[in-house]
């Protein structure tokens, strides 16, 4: 169909020849996780084999070795998103864990009770709970961005969010519901218009596969993102911070790795006493998940094979040949409109997504079904759960012509 | 449909194929479930934790036990007709002493419902239970 081969691509990832329930496994719900190209699993177990040491701490050639490799794939990530330094990247465990690392870092240093902060109604919870457990520590208030109908960003209700006293906006570049890619540039022109002090947070769960990211372009303060959802491993995900902003405040997590020095002989114990590293490392103690980062490292290696461009252009066309098919559906509910990526959601015929789910599985199509992390959002469209559909750069023409043939048949057989 | 009873759906669930035609029997069922909507559907009556809404009302009257319940999603409507029909009408006693998971593993259907579901009908059991010993 368009541009790239995807019988070739499908190659790459071994778990796409798996039968599911004796059927071919057409995988929908890569908005949760991707699938690992055979790269990846291949260089994480050449790391347990040949490489494997603990990094930044030993003297030995073989800690050497991988301490190095990780200190690349920070220059390597450095570019991929076109930040300005490596020092601007943090390793994480996944994106939640970077919005929790921005909220008890430099929000829990900058943040009192007479500020503010803005988020949305269509974020994750993971954009939302960790803003909500320190502002029970802090008592900031909390403002919420809604949205339109047709589930864009209300903009003019953005300018009267902000007030002097606006100290972060964290957003979604792409909603894990809706799927609708937010014109983030944008947003933080107009948010700069009006102060330019004010911090602004990206969650790029969704984009980060899906979209060429230029954080210098978007001129975000930070910009997180999850390895398992580009293609690479669990248990890594990566924090941008501009300008290294993060460089004078305290690590929130306390451990080894980190310590420069260390005097326990003053009467009274203050964190004076201790003496942390430089960051980005002051913020990665105890031992990093070297594998997934290697991991990680391989999947983006793997997408700029492919070229970016041509994942985008391919991933438009599937979209919206799916999309348009499930149009001719009668009852057919599909939240959002405009510019979309990889991700539909939609309720059909009144039916429960739950039911829709389970049944599909039977047919060996895997779809997420219910509130998908995102309980705000279903509350505003009055719904308990929907049924959503992500694809992938292996997703064919022919795994989404299957999927609607299922779906025929399982609402006809669910119509007793 | 025949009147339904615990011996009736063991040999339904046997004569099911696969698990496809085991969750359509289990929407088939749930369609038995005895109650009116505006009765049970309140906020009073939800159970917090089940990722499907689930409505649950409990009724202890003169010792036997009235379950009345309802979901939005029709395979959990048909595992709630299964609760129904095992505690209904029974005496407290004999209500508390009845194994509903091992007649679960017996027709073999948790496993077919997600990690997510199977933790919410433990809580719906679980606040079954704790009624019943609250009355006993």
């Amino acid at each position: 169909m368009i541009g790239l081969n995807i019988k070739k691509i499908r190659l790459d990832f071994p778990i796409l020849k798996k039968r599911i329930n004796g059927k071919r496994l057409i995988y929908l719900d890569n908005a949760a996780t991707s699938h690992k190209p055979k790269c990846v699993i291949k260089k994480q177990t050449y790391l347990y084999k040949n490489n494997y040491a603990s990094i930044h701490r030993g003297v030995y050639t073989l800690s050497n070795i991988i301490t190095n490799k990780i200190e690349d794939i920070r220059i390597e990530i450095s570019k991929f998103i076109n930040a300005s330094t490596p020092e601007e990247i943090i390793f994480v465990r996944g994106a939640t864990e970077g919005i929790n690392l921005i909220a008890n870092t430099w929000a829990i240093t900058n943040l009192s009770k007479q500020d503010n902060i803005i988020i949305s109604i269509i974020e994750h919870h993971a954009n939302i709970v960790p803003w909500y457990l320190i502002s029970q520590k802090i008592g900031f208030q909390i403002k919420l961005l809604k949205i339109k109908k047709n589930g864009n960003f209300d903009l003019k209700q953005l300018k009267n969010l902000i007030d002097k006293n606006t100290k972060i906006v964290s957003l979604t570049h792409i909603s894990n519901v809706l799927g609708l890619i937010n014109p983030i540039k944008k947003i933080i022109k107009i948010i700069h218009r009006y102060n330019n002090n004010i911090i602004t947070v990206i969650d790029g769960s969704q984009a980060i596969a899906h979209q060429k990211i230029n954080v210098k372009k978007i001129n975000c303060d930070f910009y997180v993102f999850s390895s398992h959802k580009i293609y690479g491993p669990t248990g890594a995900g990566i924090v941008y911070n501009k300008n290294n902003i993060l460089k004078d405040i305290i690590p929130w997590q306390g451990g080894g790795g980190i310590v420069a020095n260390i005097n326990l002989n003053n009467t009274k114990k203050t964190i004076k006493d201790i003496k942390f590293i430089n960051a980005p490392w002051k913020f990665e103690t105890g031992s990093l998940n070297i594998e997934s980062i290697i991991g990680l490292s391989e999947a983006i290696k793997y997408i700029q094979k492919i070229g970016i461009n041509n994942i985008i252009n391919y991933q438009k066309k599937i979209i919206s040949f799916t999309l348009n098919k499930l149009k001719l559906y009668n009852n057919v509910k599909i939240l959002g409109e405009g510019k979309r990526i990889n991700i539909i959601s939609f309720n059909i015929n009144n039916q429960n997504s739950y039911d829709i789910g389970c049944l599909l599985d039977q047919h060996g199509i895997a779809i997420r079904t219910g509130h998908q992390c995102a309980i705000p959002l279903m509350k505003y469209y009055n719904i308990s759960g929907i049924c959503r559909l992500s694809t992938a750069i292996y997703t064919s023409k022919k795994d989404i012509n299957l999927f609607f043939y299922s779906l025929k048949k399982i609402l006809k057989k669910i119509q007793i | 449909m025949k009147k339904l009873n615990k011996k009736k759906i063991i040999k339904d669930f046997l004569f099911c194929k696969n698990k496809e035609e085991k969750l359509l029997y289990l929407i088939k069922i749930g369609k038995n479930i005895p109650l009116k909507k505006t009765d049970i559907r309140q906020k009073d009556n939800i159970i917090h934790g089940c990722q499907s809404n689930v409505w649950l009302k409990i009724n202890i009257t003169k010792n036997l036990v009235n379950i009345n319940a309802d979901s939005n999603s029709r395979i959990i409507k048909g595992i709630l007709l299964l609760i129904i029909i095992l505690l209904n009408k029974k005496n407290i006693k004999k209500a508390k002493k009845t194994n509903i998971n091992k007649f679960f593993k017996k027709i073999k259907i948790l496993h077919y419902l997600s990690f997510t579901r199977t933790i919410g009908i433990k809580i719906i059991l679980k606040i079954i239970k704790s009624k019943l010993s609250k009355n006993i």
